[in-house]
């Protein structure tokens, strides 16, 4: 499952914090590393109508069939929530709509995450600044389902995410604001089933600290819950912000906790994201304004290994009071993380593991940026941005990348008459390089003849490994089957010089053979002796397709014999006889 | 059975020596003798009733009626060698599973016949010799069937008269009595370890003479 994160230059909010609008200009990244061959493959689109302006706070995210939804705050008097929609198979966007056609409340939305499941839908969650509150909803093939209030109004502080797991349980993480004025708050995960209306179910997975905020989440490989978020620890200054992870397992239960950033005092982490790439490894990534740069980590849960501090050298500077915000995203094994420079540009760094170093930084935004999210699709990394300056319109970037090796792959599984197979005939998604055994199961009076598609051969059960969609068909034969009901008496006949005894052998016609519409050219009665344990199977006559009884003479009073008549059918499949 | 076998046995020589003397061999014409045929060859049409009643019984036929060949070979004064050749068969089913069951006797027969005289176109004859019997029992199925085969030795005796149609064509008229007796190592399921393969002959033949 790709996993987007995604959040908001909530510049403003900060810069009001600390009283302070001042945006600084200089000092950003100079682009593309020099020596780079190729110039990246990036596209931009104006997403926003333009009518109005004064758009901002887009997202957006693609689900696994191509398509991509785009959200972004409208412009007054309502402020509510436009969307547009990509249709990869129409290869078109609809025309730019609100998200909710008949909002309760929804004036002055602050903050959207959107992320797609397995069958398409698009989950999107948001903050609603008129009563603080977090709602969510989904867009599929009927439209926009009718928005649920998470929790209360009132309660909720800046920030929300979203993740969806394997089975489509849709886990939405944020900052509740437990005591004001806004010094206690806790980190809270949400969560809904594929089937449930509601989210019904809640963790508070910082009730052990003393406040915590502007967390991230993330869905691992393994369906485990990663949380990266800010925590706040000895209010009154200096403070204490550091970055901290939290990891819940499948079943939410809290694993571990870990601190990523100094706890040294007056150290200042603002907006931790996270991401996790399919082997599972958690970067996590924030501000850090005593350092005047973004800092990641890189942490290994297999070996409970974590990096030394990675810096993005972007030329950030927090002195005075600068705009500041980073986004990680995961696309594979890869990771990509977007800064907004100090002149409020976009660019896009890929993680080199291998140096520990965040190089070839992008540009993605031609102009100076107000917000922005970013996404990792198939074959593209996407950053929807919001300029800053009137008109402020929002714009979809997008950087060609290598196409994502997909988690899962179809295996079509069929079988032809004659038997079935386990799994049953269909169509089944499986991890990407883990192997399936498929097992044929064949009727009565039939084996499995071959494989066939994207196998071969007659092992059963037959391993296939899932590196690519695959479509398996096990192939059937019908097994000529011998004669039933053959039944014998023995009598006792004259002729002008002897009495002898013969045995009348009568048998039927195989109904199974019958049901195959098998045609018989010949039938073999076969005859040895009942008691000897070591007799042989001897032909003892060759018979018409339509005799159903043969006298075998002169058997001798005494001798005992069985018989058993084997077929033969007009393509020369010859049935056993015992 | 055997008393009215020995009487037509009895009854056949008596005709013969009737024969012989009645019609003397000094009556005829040593110029007849030198102008007397050499070969008749030809073949005939008979009723030959087998004198085995188990075997007719078993297969419901009183008598049946076979072709067969003969030729003889004038040797010596109104004497010949003669010989013939028949076949006898008959078939019936099996009593119980109704298998074909097929008897065969070929009976060939080789003997003297003398001609003391000829009266206009007819040249009676009588005659006696030996006859040699294969016989064999088929059933359908059951081919391997033991002792349902074997020979047998006996001897005939005949009566009749060829007559002379034209100089290269004579027709005859012929009764024959034959005592062929097969003995078996088993019994056959009617109890009797014999088997009479011989019988009664009554037919007619066409002859060519040269």
């Amino acid at each position: 499952m790709r996993r987007t994160l995604r959040t908001l230059a909530y510049s403003v909010v900060l810069a009001a914090a600390a009283g302070m609008a001042l945006f600084a200009s200089s000092g950003s990244p100079t682009g593309r590393a020099s020596g780079q061959e190729a110039a990246p493959v990036l596209e931009t689109i104006k997403l926003s109508g333009n009518q109005y302006g004064n758009y901002c706070n887009p997202g957006v995210a693609e689900n696994l069939n191509g398509d991509r939804l785009a959200i972004f705050r409208g412009p007054g008097p309502d402020f509510s929530y436009r969307y547009k929609y990509y249709s990869k198979k129409k290869d078109s966007w609809t025309t730019e709509a609100a998200v909710i056609p008949n909002p309760p409340s929804m004036e002055g939305y602050f903050r959207a995450d959107i992320e797609a499941d397995s069958t398409g839908r698009f989950h999107c969650v948001w903050e609603e600044t008129h009563d603080a509150a977090v709602y969510a909803s989904y867009l599929d093939g009927s439209g926009w389902t009718q928005p649920i209030r998470v929790f209360g109004a009132g309660t909720h502080e800046y920030g929300v995410s979203i993740g969806v797991r394997s089975n489509d349980q849709v886990v939405i993480n944020d900052t509740r604001v437990l005591a004001f004025p806004y010094l206690t708050k806790d980190i809270f995960v949400w969560l809904k089933g594929k089937t449930e209306n509601q989210f019904n179910t809640s963790y508070n997975v910082t009730a052990d600290e003393a406040s915590s905020a502007q967390s991230t989440v993330a869905i691992a490989p393994n369906d485990h819950i990663w949380i990266a978020y800010k925590h706040e620890d000895d209010p009154g200054p200096p403070e204490i912000l550091v970055t901290r992870l939290i990891h819940l397992d499948e079943n939410n239960r809290v694993v571990e906790k870990r601190i990523v950033s100094t706890d040294d005092k007056g150290t200042w982490c603002f907006w931790p994201s996270i991401a996790v790439n399919n082997e599972g490894k958690v970067m996590s990534a924030w501000a850090q304004s005593t350092a005047t740069d973004y800092y990641s980590r890189l942490y290994d849960p297999a070996t409970g290994k974590m990096s030394d501090y990675i810096r993005v050298n972007s030329g950030l500077s927090m002195q005075p009071w600068n705009t500041f915000f980073s986004m990680l995203v995961a696309h594979g094994k890869d990771f990509y993380l977007a800064v907004l420079s100090p002149a409020r540009l976009v660019f896009l760094y890929k993680f080199d593991e291998t140096k520990s170093e965040w190089t070839d930084p992008v540009q993605m935004s031609n102009l100076s940026c107000e917000s922005f999210d970013l996404y990792s699709g198939y074959d593209k990394i996407m950053v929807a941005w919001a300029a800053f300056s009137e008109p402020q319109d929002v714009y979809l970037t997008t950087l060609a990348v290598e196409p994502l090796l997909p988690k899962q792959y179809a295996l079509t599984v069929q079988s032809g008459s004659g038997g079935t197979t386990n799994p049953a005939p269909g169509t089944y998604n499986y991890d990407r390089d883990s192997n399936v055994n498929i097992t044929a199961f064949p009727d009565t009076a039939f084996r499995l003849k071959n494989w066939s598609g994207d196998a071969s051969g007659t092992t059963n059960p037959l391993a296939v490994k899932i590196d690519k969609d695959k479509t398996v068909k096990a192939n059937f034969e019908y097994i000529l089957q011998p004669a039933v009901g053959v039944a014998t008496q023995k009598k006792l006949e004259r002729s002008f010089f002897r009495g002898y005894y013969m045995n009348v052998v009568t048998w039927q016609e195989n109904p199974l053979n019958v049901a195959q519409n098998v045609t018989i050219v010949e039938q073999r009665l076969y005859r040895k002796t009942r008691a000897a344990d070591n007799s042989q199977w001897a032909l003892l006559a060759s018979l018409g397709p339509s005799t159903m009884t043969y006298t075998d003479m002169n058997v001798g009073k005494d001798s005992d014999y069985v018989y058993s008549v084997g077929l033969v059918d007009d393509k020369g499949n010859v049935s056993s006889y015992y | 059975m055997k008393k009215t076998i020995l009487l037509s046995y009895a009854g056949a020589a008596l005709f013969v020596l009737g024969s012989v003397l009645a019609f003397p061999p000094a009556a005829l014409a040593q110029d007849e003798e030198v102008s007397q045929p050499k070969f008749r060859v030809g073949f005939y049409w008979e009723g030959f009733k087998i004198a085995d009643k188990n075997l007719t019984n078993f297969f419901g036929n009183f008598q049946k009626n076979l072709p067969g060949i003969e030729a003889s070979y004038h040797i010596a004064y109104n004497i010949d060698v003669w010989t013939t050749f028949r076949v006898f068969t008959d078939e019936t089913l099996t009593p119980i599973d109704q298998h074909v069951d097929k008897f065969r006797s070929t009976m060939t027969s080789l003997g003297a016949i003398y001609r003391p005289v000829r009266l206009s176109v007819f040249e009676p004859f009588v005659g006696a010799g030996a006859e040699l019997y294969f016989y064999k029992e088929t059933i359908e199925g059951a081919e391997d069937l033991s002792g349902t085969s074997g020979s047998a030795l006996g001897v005939h005796f005949q009566v009749g008269s060829y007559i002379d149609i034209t100089t290269f064509l004579s027709a005859k008229l012929y009764a024959r009595l034959n005592s062929v007796n097969a003995t078996l190592a088993e019994a056959t399921p009617d109890g009797s370890t014999t088997l009479k393969l011989g019988g009664s002959e009554f037919g007619l033949a066409l002859l060519a003479r040269f």
